[in-house]
């Protein structure tokens, strides 16, 4: 347990122009992309979520604003099971279609009122709270639509493919 | 983000090769710098990321969990580094378990 | 396992632990052991500690209390002769220095406890004689913060400090952050080829050798050893 979330990050803090920031999901009949200021206009919804990371630390009733993924997709023509995210800095990592619906998932700008700073995946970052944190992607800028589920960074290197911390999901064979 | 040196994972480099390593030295996959291993960046997430210090390109990948430990050197060029031959160490390449020692 | 046989008070955040470790085969000036300690709940934290000791001395650690950290607080306020904790080590080939009858000048650049394997090395110079020039430039915040003090005029190495935050009435060092002026007055010239380490939080590490760099150092002589937060 802990008060604030520690910095983890598999490599060099990107510091993106907003003026040059898209977000864009892959992988409809076609691909459909949002501008900073497009995205920040964008319904938002504030959530308030424990997030658990692997490292062992859970922080509870963290507060964050952003746009939730269902909101995203309709706007994508898809029967995609699978995506995958992918980030500034060459990040990425896999989740279901089916975890990023139906209200479980966002793209969230804004943490505890503030925006989200680099260090902790601003301008902006997927915010998955059922599943652990390393799915939680910092720096998005996309979500690419898959028929056949495909392991992201750490996925291909022991890490669980879901990641379930209820189940304690961490490790290939948990 | 902060990084630290190669030279900081000593303990685990040990653990998966069976001595000290940091030392050796190789070459980046992708700009071709070579640099000794000690001194290559070291960053702490999920797992350990080991960038090249000069283009930042992963070199190598370590998720050290229970007894067991996944290895990616994919990055990696022409350090002649091999892990142990041991259950507990599980060598990756493109995702996969490969047996094979040698760089891919 | 280790066994502390000794602690040594060296600043009002930082302890020497003197440890008795059984198979310990020696060590080289530089080197780090990981040090692991596991809660009752079963909650393991392992972080890695310079050895401070010279070579063929029994190992010693100078840890410095980070007060969010989770294993520095313990290891500088609670530990006691007689307790012991699991170790290994001794690690690291690459930030190490030997006495190994090269004649190139020893240029180490230390802030706060990053002092601590380069003390080492100078402890290991000292012990065997060698004449290889050396000159270490120590930061710290205040003269309360300095490591090691008493013993830094015994060392027959040229030291030299600076005081970045606070300053005693007729104190002769520098005053401020190590910067490229202050690297150039007190290092080698480039065509001495020293051998240089560099051992501090990120931050300064990064400014110190990119100042080297700028001076001409060849980045490959130039070793260096970050730490990071907790």
């Amino acid at each position: 347990m802990t008060d604030d979330f520690p910095v983890l990050s598999a490599g060099p803090t990107p510091h993106p122009s907003l003026d040059e920031w898209t977000f864009t999901i892959e992988g409809g009949a076609q691909p459909v992309s949002w501008r900073w200021e497009e995205f920040r206009a964008l319904p938002s919804e504030t959530v308030t979520k424990d997030i658990h990371c692997v490292t062992k630390w859970s922080k509870f009733d963290t507060e964050w604003e952003g746009v939730s993924v269902d909101t995203l997709l309709e706007r994508v023509d898809h029967d995609r099971a699978y995506a995958l995210a992918f980030c500034d800095g060459g990040y990425t990592t896999n989740v279901p279609v089916e975890d990023l619906t139906g209200g479980k998932a966002w793209v969230a700008y804004i943490y505890d009122g503030e925006p989200l700073d680099p260090e902790h995946g601003g301008p902006a970052r997927l915010l998955v709270p059922h599943l652990y944190f390393w799915k939680s992607a910092k720096w998005v800028r996309g979500l690419r639509l898959l028929d056949d589920d495909e392991p992201g960074f750490w996925e291909t290197n022991g890490y669980h493919n879901y990641g379930d911390p209820w189940r304690e999901q961490r490790y290939w064979g948990d | 983000m902060i990084h630290l040196d190669g030279n900081s994972i000593g303990g685990l480099l040990s653990d998966v090769f069976g001595r000290d390593v940091t030392d050796a030295s190789g070459r980046c996959r992708e700009c071709g710098a070579e640099n000794f291993v000690g001194a290559l960046h070291v960053y702490r997430a999920a797992g350990v990321v080991v960038r090249c210090p000069s283009c930042s390109a992963v070199l190598m990948r370590f998720v050290a969990a229970r007894d067991e430990v996944w290895v990616d050197l994919g990055g990696l060029l022409g350090s002649g580094l091999e892990p142990l031959r041991e259950t507990r160490v599980h060598v990756m390449h493109g995702g996969e378990v490969v047996d094979g020692r040698a760089e891919p | 396992m280790g066994e502390v046989t000794e602690t040594v008070t060296e600043t009002p955040r930082v302890r020497t632990l003197v440890l008795d470790v059984p198979g310990w085969t020696g060590h080289r000036a530089g080197q780090h052991v990981d040090v692991r300690l596991t809660a009752e709940d079963g909650y393991q934290a392992e972080r890695s500690y310079s050895l401070a000791s010279a070579p063929g001395e029994p190992p010693a650690l100078t840890v410095e209390r980070l007060d969010d950290g989770e294993l520095s607080p313990y290891l500088v306020d609670e530990v006691v002769r007689g307790d012991r904790f699991e170790l290994r080590g001794p690690i690291g080939g690459y930030f190490v220095w030997d006495h190994d009858g090269s004649t190139e000048p020893l240029f180490l650049v230390a802030g706060g406890s990053g002092v601590v394997p380069l003390m080492a090395m100078l402890r290991h110079r000292r012990a065997v004689g060698s004449t290889v020039p050396a000159k270490l430039l120590y930061s710290s915040r205040s003269l309360d913060d300095v490591i090691y003090r008493d013993e830094l005029d015994r060392l027959g190495a040229e030291v030299v400090q600076t005081l970045t935050r606070e300053q005693p009435p007729g104190w002769g060092g520098y005053g401020r952050r190590v910067d490229v002026d202050m690297l150039r007055e007190v290092s080698y010239p480039p065509d001495e080829s020293p051998r240089v380490f560099v051992c501090g939080p990120t931050n300064f590490v990064e400014a110190v050798a990119e100042g080297l760099v700028a001076l001409g150092h060849r980045p490959g002589r130039i070793r260096t050893e970050r730490f990071g937060g907790t």
